[in-house]
Order: structure tokens, then sequence, then C-alpha cells
């Protein structure tokens, strides 16, 4: 099943975070809780979709020449109104993510997947891209979000769970401040990457 | 080139660039538009009923209105007059300050006496649990409940005391609380 096989590349072998790097910005700087994970990731794969989905249809009127420009265009589209959507509907996670919504534009991930991907394959191959994509990036978004959150300020799910709050698991002075600060991001995604290496190290090896 | 053919094929080529370019530019366009009419006005009530939850936290009144002839500072954007009882009870300055990780938007509320009623901070981007810690606590924020004057942090007479380790946050908000008395000193009798 190419399903399977496309899902399987965008949460492991291909993930855009641990294995093709992309789109660090919003990963270090947005990961402090998990609904700002879990809102940063699913309007990544919203709009990685919709961006898959044009550009995959547009592939054989947009001419080479221009396709960047093409592609850019349709990508901010569609991140303004996102944030737009956001800013009148979820005002909270708007506000909590702030600048990095309309950074989605520059994102490595959307961009790397239309060029790489959408501009070559046709419209449903393109659409299960930009899910799987997103997916594999929401995950480690929340992966990276839960740890830095319950390292750093002791909650989990805080924004979510618990009336917004989060559940407290330790008192907030005994977290580790440096985890919500973005040099935790690089160490939380540091070791995350690590883990991955060494466990697909493993797998090959025990093949 | 059918239909061109009074055309070189390079022209018509960078034609067809541009106008591909511009077609997808021009939808992209018009649903950006269509989106943006849907939304603006939810997000301007939205922002317009947190600003009147700032204000009333300040300084609780009948009414607000903008103060007339009032010049934005660089520092004080808004002037309000609250009016209770068809009575000017006091201002309320929106002002806009400079914290640790960068510009902090904070309300200000001053009583008819000219003493400070209430601050709240409507948006900033302070450390979490640094900054946050002033920013983000009534208590603090307290703090510069009846002072008047020129308020200084830690030293001096006219003094609040600033978190432990956020001594630039507190200092932001301390700036801004100085600047919505000096803005509204002209106005009070």
């Amino acid at each position: 099943m190419n399903f399977k096989k496309q899902l399987k590349e965008g949460l492991l072998t291909q993930n855009p975070v641990l294995v093709q790097l992309l789109g660090m910005c919003s990963t270090m700087a947005i990961t402090t809780s998990l609904s700002n994970g879990l809102g940063m990731g699913v309007s990544v794969l919203i709009i990685l979709t919709l961006s898959n989905i044009i550009i995959s249809a547009l592939r054989k009127i947009i001419p080479d020449k221009i396709r960047i420009a093409a592609y850019v265009v349709v990508i901010a589209g569609f991140v303004t109104m996102v944030d737009l959507l956001l800013q009148a509907y979820l005002e909270d996670i708007a506000e909590s993510l702030g600048v990095f919504i309309p950074l989605i534009v520059v994102n490595c991930i959307i961009l790397a997947r239309a060029e790489s991907f959408a501009s070559k394959n046709g419209v449903l191959a393109s659409a299960v891209d930009g899910i799987t994509q997103g997916i594999g990036y929401t995950l480690v978004l929340v992966v990276m979000s839960v740890i830095r959150e319950f390292l750093g300020s002791g909650t989990f799910g805080s924004g979510v769970l618990n009336g917004g709050a989060g559940i407290r698991l330790f008192p907030e002075e005994y977290g580790a401040l440096m985890l919500i600060l973005p040099v935790g991001g690089f160490l939380t995604l540091g070791c995350l990457i690590a883990l991955m290496q060494w466990a697909m190290g493993k797998r090959k090896g025990g093949k | 080139m059918s239909g061109t053919k009074n055309l070189s094929p390079d022209t018509a080529y960078i034609l067809r660039l541009a106008l591909t370019l511009l077609a997808i530019t021009a939808v992209t366009a018009l649903l950006l538009g269509l989106v943006n009419y849907i939304t603006s006005p939810i997000i301007e009530a939205r922002n317009l009923e947190k600003q009147q939850e700032a204000m009333a936290a300040v300084l609780p009144a009948d009414s607000y209105e903008a103060v007339e002839g009032f010049v934005p500072t660089g520092q004080v954007t808004a002037l309000y007059e609250a009016v209770t009882g068809g009575q000017v009870s006091g201002y309320v300055a929106e002002v806009t300050s400079n914290g640790f990780g960068g510009a902090m938007s904070v309300t200000v509320g001053i009583n008819a006496a000219g003493a400070v009623s209430g601050v709240v901070v409507t948006g900033h981007e302070e450390t979490p649990n640094v900054g946050s810690r002033v920013v983000d606590s009534p208590e603090v924020l307290a703090q510069f409940i009846g002072l008047t004057g020129t308020i200084t942090v830690n030293t001096g007479e006219n003094k609040i005391d600033a978190v432990s380790g956020a001594t630039v946050s507190t200092n932001g908000v301390t700036d801004a609380v100085n600047a919505a008395l000096a803005a509204a000193a002209p106005y009070l009798g």
C-alpha cells in the first residue's frame, strides 16, 4: 500500500524534522507547551496538505521558470487564511503562536515538499504526502513540547487539559527553566535526533 | 504559437509566464479578500472586547471616551477619559514599553486624584516563568496602585520592588506607568 509507505516515510525514515532537518525555527521556538506544539503542528499539516494539492493540480500549468514564485504565492495565501481564521476562531492559540504562524510561509517543509514531491506527483499522492509529512512534523512537535513542558514547568498538557492549566506533576519552582528557553529546544531536538538515528541503525543492523 | 502569430516566440513565452503568475496571484488575492471579509469583523469585535475588559480592570467606569486633542507620544498610544455618572472619574492610558523580550502593551488606569488605580499587561513577549512572573502577576502589578509622580524601581521614596531575576521586565512596566502618569497629568485638575 502506497499510503502505508508514505506514512512510514513521514513518521520515520523521511521525518521532516528528525531526518530532513526542515522547519527548525518553529520547532525550537514554539514547543514549550502541548497546546503550542499541537496548534503549530496542525496548522502546518493543514497548510502543507492544501498547498500540496493546489501545487500538484497546477503543476502542468505553472511554467518551470516561475514555479518558485507561484509556490510562494500559493503557500503565503494559505498561511494568511489560516492566520486570519485562527485569530477569529481560536484566539488563544493565535496569541501564543504569535509571529510563528505568518512565518510558516518560509517554513522549509512546505516549499521542500512542493518542490520535491507535489510538483512531480498526482493530486491524491500529494495530498497523502502533505498529510503524512504533516503528521510526522506534528508528532515531533508534540513529543518535544511534552518533554520540555514537563521538565521545564512541571506540567502536562497546559492549554489543553484541566481547563487550560494542565496537570501539575511537580511544583513549578523545581522546573528546569533552561528547557523552556531556546537552548532547551536545541538540547531536546539533539537528543531526539540521536535517539532516532540509534533506533534506525539498530533496525537496519537487525535485518 | 497559435493565436499569437504577431509575437515572436520569446515574447509569447514571457507573456505566458507573466499571465500565469498574474492569474495565480489574482485568484489568491480574491480568496484572501473573502476570508478577510468574513473574519475581520470577528477579530475587530474580539480586540474591542479585550480592550474594554482591560480598561474595566484598571479603572471601572460607565464608559470610556478618547480624550479630545490628545496627541500620541512615543509611548502612550491612546488616552481615554473614564466617565462615571456623567463625571470624569479618571483616565486610562494604553502604553507601549520595552521589556526583556520585546515590546509590551500596558493599560494603566489613573483615578481623579492622579494616582494609579490599576495596571494590566495586555501583550508581552517576556520569558516564561521569569519576566512573565511580573507581567502576569496581579500581586506584582498591584504594587503600583496608589502611587503618583515618577515611580522608581527598588530605590528611592516612590518605589516598587522588582521581582528578582526579572528587573528588566519590572523596569518595562514601570516605564509604561510613568509615561501614563505623565500623559494624564495635564488633564487632571
